[in-house]
């Protein structure tokens, strides 16, 4: 059997979001935070202060009543495939950018909490922990034992729910394959969508269908002028939902 | 409480997973339950407004716990019948509602105990789904009804048949959780609108016969004009349901009180929305703090401006406001359900809030 090259085990972790579909529910940023142990405080709405892997913005399009409309953007980790800005920024090495798969990965325990990640990322995904997180008396419960809560003092962020993909490629090791099918690695929020607005796999593979989707003519990304080439791609046939991923230039 | 029901007259109230302290607009209904009601017994498995009122708290296990069912859907045109099992034994030291209502009826005997002929929650369950099994109805994901039956049918006796059919539709229902039968809503209209001539009516004749309404236009959607407003209370207040918020009583969990924006809530102070140009002729500007009154009541506010509501209204978020639950919803915002002066639909009886005339003062 012909072993595979890197270049030919290379896969693109990426998702489609649907905004046509989302309804703003906040289902995947609390399974989100809920996989990935994301602390919460008494008063979350200090926005600057508060740590969410996954944010919902509403939108508007600007226009009078009654033509006003709405949309709403999850947001996640943009999981940038060129100059990757908060790897780049890194002193610690504490984010890495893995060749096989193009995830974009937090290792916490590096993190020595300079926050230059922050102020790199044009997506304003990453949060600082000025606190430690606490849970109330028995939700410690909930937690998940897979994912190692942050302390005080680091930075964190999405990550597509790396573990998961950890898990799943232990499991076709397993198996006997160096691959892995259509599903098997999904991250939490896309689980969670109850109108199916996301879709994630491989973009490489155009078998797979978050590759049909972003081919579809209705997809786009945000600030895509700054080239830092976003594995997150956004759908919408509205085009001043479009326009508005630009609307800083 | 029921028109029917004087709470003077009554002895104990069992309340079930339900917050009427919460959720009722009129304070003089809830006067009447928590002033006049001798004993009070509250199910439910948090401490919500009603629970801490309550003389008693029997705390019920949570959805996943428990054997529970639901019947029907609120807009889906066909029957569904929905069962839960528990995935997770009781946390806590709970007791199923029903359990506990089963429990003190055969100690209470006689005609009581009687009509209480089951053991536990579970066996109502199968008697209720014994029902649907043998209706011959519906389908469980996709396998009919029917198609099971045949399944198991064997020669040996129908005895014997019915069993193992029953056996396996239980099993079935337990494991994939709903029952529905998509045939009751479509198809033949004749078979399913209950209409005289069996077809759709835009003029109601049975609202004629049984309100006697001579006026044509009484039995058809129409427009009523709003009662004239109170003198300076020049807009309306209309409820805003969030989707991240529960507004019927039940508590809203820390990790979707953390979706909300900064323009919903802010510290503890809830936004209401009004139209750029409301905002323009009363001089306010986003973020501003104001007091709204209405005839209710009045409270303090923040403003947010979205062009999405109409001149003259003020959109209010429901479901905040918590008196009770934990610190995380707990006086987060105000209760909008207090500001709404609810009149009661003079054919259907059920409340009608919205569109209370309101006005807004600079705090």
């Amino acid at each position: 059997m012909k072993t595979k090259t890197l270049e030919e085990k290379k896969v693109r972790y990426g998702m489609a979001i649907d905004v046509d579909k989302c309804t703003g529910c906040g289902n995947c940023a609390v399974a989100c935070h809920m996989e990935n142990n994301v602390p919460f405080r008494q008063d979350e709405s200090d926005k600057s202060r508060n740590i969410a892997w996954m944010r919902i913005y509403r939108v508007d399009n600007g226009a009078e009543y009654p033509h006003a409309l709405v949309s709403y953007f999850p947001r996640p980790c943009m999981q940038c495939e060129h100059h990757t800005p908060c790897v780049s920024v890194c002193p610690a090495s504490a984010t890495n950018y893995d060749e096989l798969t193009g995830l974009v990965d937090q290792i916490n325990t590096r993190c020595i909490g300079c926050r230059y990640c922050m102020a790199a990322c044009p997506y304003m995904v990453r949060c600082f922990n000025w606190w430690d997180p606490v849970w109330p008396k028995g939700m410690e419960k909930q937690l998940n034992p897979d994912v190692a809560p942050r302390m005080r003092g680091v930075v964190e962020k999405c990550t597509f729910c790396s573990h998961r993909y950890l898990k799943a490629k232990n499991k076709a090791n397993n198996d006997g394959r160096d691959f892995l099918l259509e599903g098997e690695y999904v991250p939490a929020c896309v689980e969670a969508c109850p109108v199916g607005a996301m879709y994630f796999g491989d973009l490489n593979n155009p078998d797979h269908e978050v590759a049909k989707q972003i081919r579809s003519g209705r997809s786009f990304r945000l600030l895509e002028n700054l080239h830092t080439e976003p594995k997150v791609y956004y759908l919408s046939s509205h085009e001043w939902v479009k326009r508005l991923a630009d609307n800083h230039m | 409480l029921p028109a029917n029901l004087n709470a003077e007259e009554i002895e104990v109230l069992f309340i079930n997973e339900a917050n009427p302290y919460y959720v009722f607009s009129d304070r003089h209904a809830l006067k009447e339950i928590f002033e006049d009601i001798p004993y009070i017994v509250s199910f439910s498995s948090y401490m919500d407004e009603t629970s801490a009122r309550a003389d008693i708290i029997l705390p019920v296990p949570t959805p996943f716990e428990r054997w529970d069912d639901q019947i029907g859907v609120r807009g889906l045109p066909f029957a569904v019948y929905n069962m839960n099992r528990p995935i997770i034994p009781p946390v806590h030291q709970t007791r199923n509602a029903a359990d506990s209502l089963i429990a003190i009826s055969h100690a209470m005997g006689g005609t009581i105990a009687e009509s209480f002929p089951w053991n536990n929650v579970a066996e109502v369950l199968r008697f209720r789904a014994r029902g649907l099994c043998e209706s011959g109805r519906g389908s469980i994901r996709g396998l009919a009804t029917g198609a099971l039956q045949d399944e198991t049918e064997t020669s040996d006796s129908a005895e014997r048949s019915e069993l193992n059919f029953f056996t396996s539709f239980w099993g079935r229902l337990v494991e994939e959780g709903c029952w529905y039968d998509p045939t009751q809503g479509y198809g033949d209209p004749e078979r399913f609108l209950k209409t005289p001539d069996k077809k759709f009516e835009f003029y109601s004749r049975q609202l004629r016969n049984t309100f006697g309404f001579s006026e044509d236009v009484r039995c058809m959607p129409h427009y009523g004009e709003a009662p004239p407003r109170p003198k300076d209370f020049d807009l309306l207040i209309m409820p805003k349901n969030m989707i991240t918020m529960a507004d019927n009583g039940t508590g809203t969990p820390p990790m979707l009180i953390k979706q909300l924006s900064d323009t919903t809530l802010k510290g503890n102070d809830l936004f209401v929305q009004i139209n750029p140009i409301t905002a323009m002729y009363h001089n306010l500007n986003n973020g501003d703090l104001v007091i709204l009154e209405t005839s209710m009541g009045r409270v303090k506010v923040r403003i947010h401006q979205f062009a999405g509501v109409r001149e003259g209204v003020v959109w209010i978020p429901m479901g905040f406001g918590h008196s009770a639950f934990d610190r995380f919803l707990q006086g987060k915002g105000i209760n909008a359900r207090l500001l709404f002066d609810v009149k009661k639909d003079t054919i259907s009886g059920l409340p009608i809030f919205w569109g209370t005339p309101a006005r807004i003062i600079k705090a």
